[in-house]
């Protein structure tokens, strides 16, 4: 029985255009808008190719031996260091227009970082605790010094970021893909039908969340094909992003069904899921990255689309995450719940909306 | 089960909105084999007397008996003999006349090869056969009705209720539909049939009940129900003697 059920669900939902503008088409280009309006911002966000560095240096310090190695290797990663002797370390900074100040003293240093030039500050930082921790004793070895990027800096490009996060908002809008057909069944009273067989609530709730996910994963997967063949997006690791957003799509698709069958309405369905989901990507960074939001970390916390988002990008810029795992766990006990009101909703109403 | 055995009773059914009584302790009995025709003015609780009897909608007091058990305990088992011919037009636009058969004759538990033998058998029935892959949005007013028909019989259940199935189609449509619930009635099933077309109601049915403000007012034979109103019936037509009993005022004004 169930078999049939979702088959003919699929069918009406995957012959309806306005899926297709819905899934493939307008995260492309909601994307693309985002990313051209947008990719000043994030170019301020990645790290230049090259920056400059002043410093200081005492006679007994730590590095005084291995100074000019440490330079070496730090210029062939884009780092020039200019040694400044005299003055202030934060009137030259403003004077000279470096973005870090390091003082390097017997055993310890002093590291004055730009407050607009963070990522610099950060890859500097890292570079000297690599040095401290791999080189000392032997600082003086310079084919032991090894310059990594942090791995806490994602990096990424506005076309990367809104090409991905914007897969992840309109999973969040799952309702629409089967707001159409619903709405035919609550108009003609098709409902009736499914009271009359015995469905039970279970089967139907299943019949119509299948489809949904099945056709709005399919739908985001053309997109973000699209994304990747004409925009060059990078997912990073795509196994583990698919699986994000698809549980992305099963959470909001289980939520949205509980409002849908406790209003029984899908004009009231679509403005409460909505604004809800706006709201969530609001903070979550859907619109305005995570990373520059100045929105409270508590209120981002409290969207679900935050995880999500959040791993995806880490996925995109650094091959992992570990909001990979809060995401799933979030956006899976998200679904249960919501499938067991479902399941509850439908057993008490006695016709089905 | 006997011909002439009740297939249907209901007892002390009453349906309340508020201190609104919609149908108020209606006790009928229908027959098996019989075509049992329900008439009344708009308002009068035909729809919610059948919803009730379908189990869409729970009664306020009484109870419903279906093939001999109780219709809510035994719904499960009972739902399977029970076909229901809403007004509305019960289908999708969205899929072709066979999906649209094949969704709701699956909910009855049927599958695979006897599952598309009932499709083309149900689609054969109403004429519906050589437009079968098109779309029921492209149907006319009269092919969806058939296709309305269609998607409640495959099931082939032993009572069949059509709620006004011949409203808003032209005269050859509706010929064929009555047609076939003759021919539905010869082939053993019960029928229970609403419609506000008296000639038909007086064509098909074998019983008549006439019901108001949630009562049967007058039950029997076209002839019985005339015979209340004149003694020579060959001077009244069932529309006179309707308008006799129930009145001539307008009741959804």
């Amino acid at each position: 029985m169930i078999f049939y059920l979702i088959k003919n669900y699929l069918k009406m939902m995957l012959r309806s255009s306005s899926n297709i503008l819905m899934y493939i088409l307008a995260p492309t280009i909601v994307a693309a808008v985002l990313t051209s309006a947008f990719t000043t911002l994030m170019d301020s966000y990645r790290a230049p190719e090259t920056f400059e560095v002043g410093y200081r240096i005492s006679e007994d310090s730590f590095l005084a031996g291995g100074i000019d190695a440490f330079k070496e290797a730090l210029k062939e990663n884009g780092v020039i260091m200019n040694e400044y002797a005299e003055g202030d370390p934060e009137d030259l900074m403003n004077k000279m227009d470096l973005s870090v100040f390091a003082d390097f003293k017997e055993n310890e240093y002093y590291l004055y970082k730009n407050r607009d030039a963070r990522i610099e500050g950060q890859n500097l930082e890292y570079a000297i605790q690599e040095i401290c921790e791999n080189m000392l004793p032997g600082v003086s070895d310079g084919s032991r010094i090894r310059v990594e990027y942090p791995p806490f800096v994602p990096a990424i490009g506005s076309k990367d970021y809104y090409g991905i996060i914007e897969i992840a908002y309109f999973a969040w809008c799952s309702i629409i893909c089967g707001a159409m057909v619903f709405t035919a069944e609550k108009k003609y009273r098709i409902g009736r039908r499914f009271v009359l067989s015995g469905i039970s609530g279970f089967k139907l709730y299943i019949s119509r969340l299948v489809p949904i996910v099945t056709t709005v994963s399919l739908g985001l997967i053309v997109s973000a094909l699209a994304g990747v063949l004409f925009f060059d997006v990078h997912w990073g690791n795509v196994f583990l992003s698919a699986l994000v957003v698809f549980m992305m799509i099963f959470a909001a698709t289980a939520f949205e069904l509980v409002i849908y069958n406790a209003t029984c309405s899908m004009v009231a369905t679509v403005v409460i899921s909505f604004a809800i989901v706006w709201l969530m990507g609001f903070f979550g960074g859907s619109f305005e990255t995570y990373m520059f939001s100045s929105a409270p970390q508590i209120l981002k916390e409290l969207s679900p689309i935050y995880y999500g988002n959040r791993a995806l990008v880490e996925l995109s810029c650094m091959g992992k995450s570990d909001y990979v795992i809060r995401s799933l766990i979030i956006s899976g006990a998200i679904g249960l719940v919501c499938s067991a009101a479902n399941i509850g909703i439908l057993k008490l109403r006695k016709e089905r909306p | 089960m006997e011909k002439n055995e009740i297939i249907l009773r209901t007892k002390d059914l009453t349906k309340k909105y508020g201190n609104h009584v919609v149908v108020d302790n209606l006790a009928i009995e229908i027959k098996k084999g019989e075509v049992f025709g329900l008439l009344g003015p708009n308002g009068a609780g035909k729809s919610t007397t059948m919803n009730m009897i379908c189990n869409i909608v729970s009664p306020t007091l009484g109870s419903v008996e279906f093939m001999g058990k109780d219709f809510r305990k035994n719904r499960k088992e009972l739902c399977r003999h029970l076909g229901f011919i809403p007004q509305d037009l019960a289908i999708h636009g969205n899929l072709k006349a066979w999906e649209n058969v094949e969704l709701f004759t699956s909910l009855y538990g049927i599958r695979g090869h006897e599952l598309r033998e009932r499709i083309d058998e149900s689609l054969d029935y109403v004429g519906l056969s050589e437009k079968k892959n098109d779309y029921a949005k492209t149907f006319s007013g009269g092919m969806k009705r058939r296709l309305n028909i269609a998607c409640a019989i495959g099931h082939h259940p032993d009572l069949l209720i059509f709620d006004e199935p011949t409203v808003g189609i032209d005269p050859q449509s509706r010929n064929f539909i009555l047609e076939k619930i003759k021919e539905s009635n010869k082939n053993g099933a019960t029928i229970i049939y609403t419609s506000h077309y008296m000639e038909e109601v007086e064509a098909i049915c074998d019983r008549i009940a006439i019901m108001d403000n949630g009562k049967i007012i007058a039950i029997g034979t076209s002839d019985e129900l005339k015979k209340l109103v004149v003694d020579d019936i060959s001077t009244v037509t069932l529309e006179e003697v309707f308008l006799t009993i129930t009145g001539k005022k307008l009741r959804d004004y």
